[in-house]
């Protein structure tokens, strides 16, 4: 009887494990072959060097999109990142408990807000703003939409930032203070190197919050697909506000098929995203790597001692 | 061994099943995503997301032939004319939001009189209309352009018969801070307006401040129906603008908020007070032009079926271009001009 119900457990974690790595590359393989399509209306170089995207002109150069998606992610991460390590070291080294937990459960509130919320915010808040401080046109544009990103990336690179942080051990401090270093300088020379993979992981997975959000990008970014964007307060577009806006009025299956090699381009993205993440944390998942992170700095905390004496010398 | 082996044949098995009704369900759930999602993603840009966030689950649907086919047969059968006028069965209508009011309150109506009746009405874009009921997805298809014989070849849709089931008029509106006391404009202003040649509204006597211009996305009719009237049709003649929104309740919130802005809207959009909208060429933006015809901008919007369409489509057609609804209160009050 016992061994009956091993079986069947075996089985159908088995055949969960099978149904998603099946359906992944079913996935990647449909947007693939789907998107592929394209290259029989034109040509390879006229997708990925043209500098315009106009299905007016059945134009369809990737470049607009592509560099409207950078420019954002970039603006983002250059803000994001660096509030993102100071809020979660704030919040493990500094925070009382009572502030610590109020700030947990508001980035845990800003995790689960809709992206149309955001969106709508950007729209009525963001944008009029932007306008009148920049005397700018419209005020919709990429540093809109990285001023939205700043905001939706947070509480991914927050909670992440910070379970790394937490997760260094208590002797990696004591050590520190016990040879007679600040709290700066232990925050600065020891903990943050010890938790460099779990932060790395931190910001490459905000990144690809970035990269990839489309609703609250559409509603601020102006979705211009025919230029280059040259400056980041005038209309652009992104990878995936470009696809939400334009697949449902895509009469021509040219126009089409190229939105969906937009999709599988974004896929691709993501995927070396993924990668990213694990060689930044040694090839293992996010929280296992923080953990296993912790002996390898052990390891170094010798080292770091030594390095902070020498600095007090 | 052997009993890993074993058990790996019967996760097999079990998988199999499982993805033999994965599959069915994707079909079914496709279908439903289609129609429904893209239905309201000109209203509520999260069903948006989730239609273009799926694109294998729509493609999937337009990929199985056999599953359409089942699907229209079905609504087919259903929908058999019974004696002394009453019809029931099945209705998809997708396409326009610009006609989605005017559609859902036929829908209402219709369905009030014929009780076995159920028609499903939704937006999605006049461009979205088009390609649904030409790849069979829809029964209806609403659009505020014809097809273009471009679209008739590379749709596979010869066969659409276009249907026009009101009159529509759109008007070009602007933030009331730039054009200062300037409430008319002429066509050729307009024209070097929205060809990017007048860059501000000093001159068209307005006041000092630069014009933004607002468009709507490639593909929308409100769009396509200021291009017939300003570039002959040509949209290419459009400055690229400072944005282009995917609906006219973003436009509408953009010009009300941002000085300078002018972009263009459907008459059912004009009662924001924050917004102006210009006479053209001395005519008056309101109901009695459009009916005279002095009114220049707008047209005819569609209902398209491949072929005559259903028994329930034609008769639901009939009701919606019929006197009795075209000139009813509730047509009217939506802000349309009745066809004939």
């Amino acid at each position: 009887m016992g061994r009956r119900n091993a079986i069947l457990a075996q089985s159908i974690f088995f055949s969960a494990a099978a149904i998603l790595v099946l359906s992944t590359g079913a996935l990647v393989l449909f947007i693939g072959s789907t998107g592929l399509r394209v290259f029989s209306f034109i040509s390879p170089a006229s997708f990925f060097f043209g500098r315009s995207w106009d299905q007016n002109t059945q134009d369809f150069g990737v470049l607009p999109l592509l560099f409207g998606s950078l420019a954002t992610t970039l603006v983002t991460l250059i803000i994001s990142a660096p509030l993102a390590i100071a809020v979660s070291i704030f919040m493990v080294e500094i925070a009382p408990r009572p502030i610590r937990r109020i700030m947990r459960t508001a980035v845990e509130l800003f995790a689960s807000l809709p992206s149309v919320i955001y969106g709508l915010l950007g729209l009525t808040l963001v944008v009029p703003w932007l306008r009148e401080a920049l005397h700018v046109g419209l005020g919709k544009g990429i540093l809109a939409a990285a001023v939205v990103l700043v905001f939706m990336t947070q509480p991914t690179m927050v909670s992440i930032a910070e379970d790394a942080l937490r997760s260094l051990p208590e002797s990696l401090r004591e050590g520190a203070l016990a040879v007679g270093a600040t709290r700066w300088q232990m925050i600065w020379r020891v903990l943050l190197p010890a938790a460099r993979p779990g932060l790395l992981t931190a910001v490459i997975l905000g990144m690809g919050r970035a990269i990839g959000e489309t609703m609250a990008v559409q509603m601020v970014i102006g979705n211009i697909t025919s230029r280059i964007p040259n400056n980041l307060v005038s209309g652009a577009t992104t990878m995936p506000a470009a696809i939400v806006t334009q697949l449902p009025e895509a009469t021509s299956p040219e126009h089409r098929a190229a939105l969906i090699m937009v999709a599988f381009l974004l896929l691709v993205i993501t995927l070396i995203l993924i990668a990213g993440v694990r060689l930044a944390t040694g090839g293992k998942s996010t929280k296992a790597a923080t953990r296993r992170a912790v002996p390898a700095a052990q390891g170094g905390r010798a080292a770091a001692i030594a390095k902070l004496q020498g600095d007090k010398v | 061994m052997f009993k890993s082996l074993r058990i790996g044949f019967l996760g097999l098995v079990i998988m199999a099943t499982l993805a033999a009704c994965g599959s069915t369900g994707t079909t079914t759930t496709g279908t439903n995503a289609t129609s429904s999602t893209s239905g309201s993603s000109a209203t509520t840009p999260a069903a948006t997301m989730a239609a273009t966030m799926m694109p294998a689950a729509t493609m999937s649907a337009t990929m199985m032939p056999a599953a359409t086919d089942a699907t229209m047969s079905a609504t087919a059968m259903g929908s058999t004319a019974m004696a002394g006028g009453a019809v029931s069965g099945k209705l998809t209508v997708a396409g326009s939001s610009a006609l989605l009011p005017m559609m859902q309150e036929a829908a209402k109506e219709f369905q009030a009189k014929n009780s076995g009746a159920q028609i499903t009405v939704t937006a999605g874009g006049s461009g979205a209309g088009r390609t649904q009921v030409c790849s069979g997805q829809i029964d209806i298809g609403d659009s505020d352009v014809k097809l273009s014989s471009d679209e008739r070849t590379k749709l596979n849709c010869a066969n659409a018969v276009e249907t026009p089931v009101a009159i529509q008029a759109f008007a070009p509106v602007a933030n009331k801070k730039g054009p200062g006391s300037v409430n008319s404009l002429t066509k050729d202003q307009l024209v070097k307006i929205f060809n990017g040649t007048t860059k501000n509204w000093k001159e068209v006597g307005g006041d000092d401040q630069p014009i933004v211009l607002v468009n709507r996305a490639k593909g929308s009719g409100t769009r396509s129906n200021m291009a017939k009237f300003l570039f002959a049709g040509d949209d290419k003649q459009f400055a690229t603008g400072q944005s282009e929104e995917d609906n006219s309740e973003t436009v509408r919130q953009t010009v009300s908020q941002a000085p300078g802005a002018i972009s263009y809207l459907g008459f059912a959009y004009l009662t924001n007070p924050d917004i102006i909208a210009f006479s053209v060429d001395g005519v008056k933006a309101d109901k009695a032009d459009i009916q005279s015809g002095a009114w220049k901008i707008g047209g005819p919007g569609y209902a398209i079926t491949k072929g005559p369409g259903s028994p329930l489509a034609q008769s639901f057609l009939q009701f919606v271009t019929s006197p009795d609804f075209q000139n009813s209160d509730a047509f009217g009050k939506l802000g349309f001009v009745p066809v004939k």
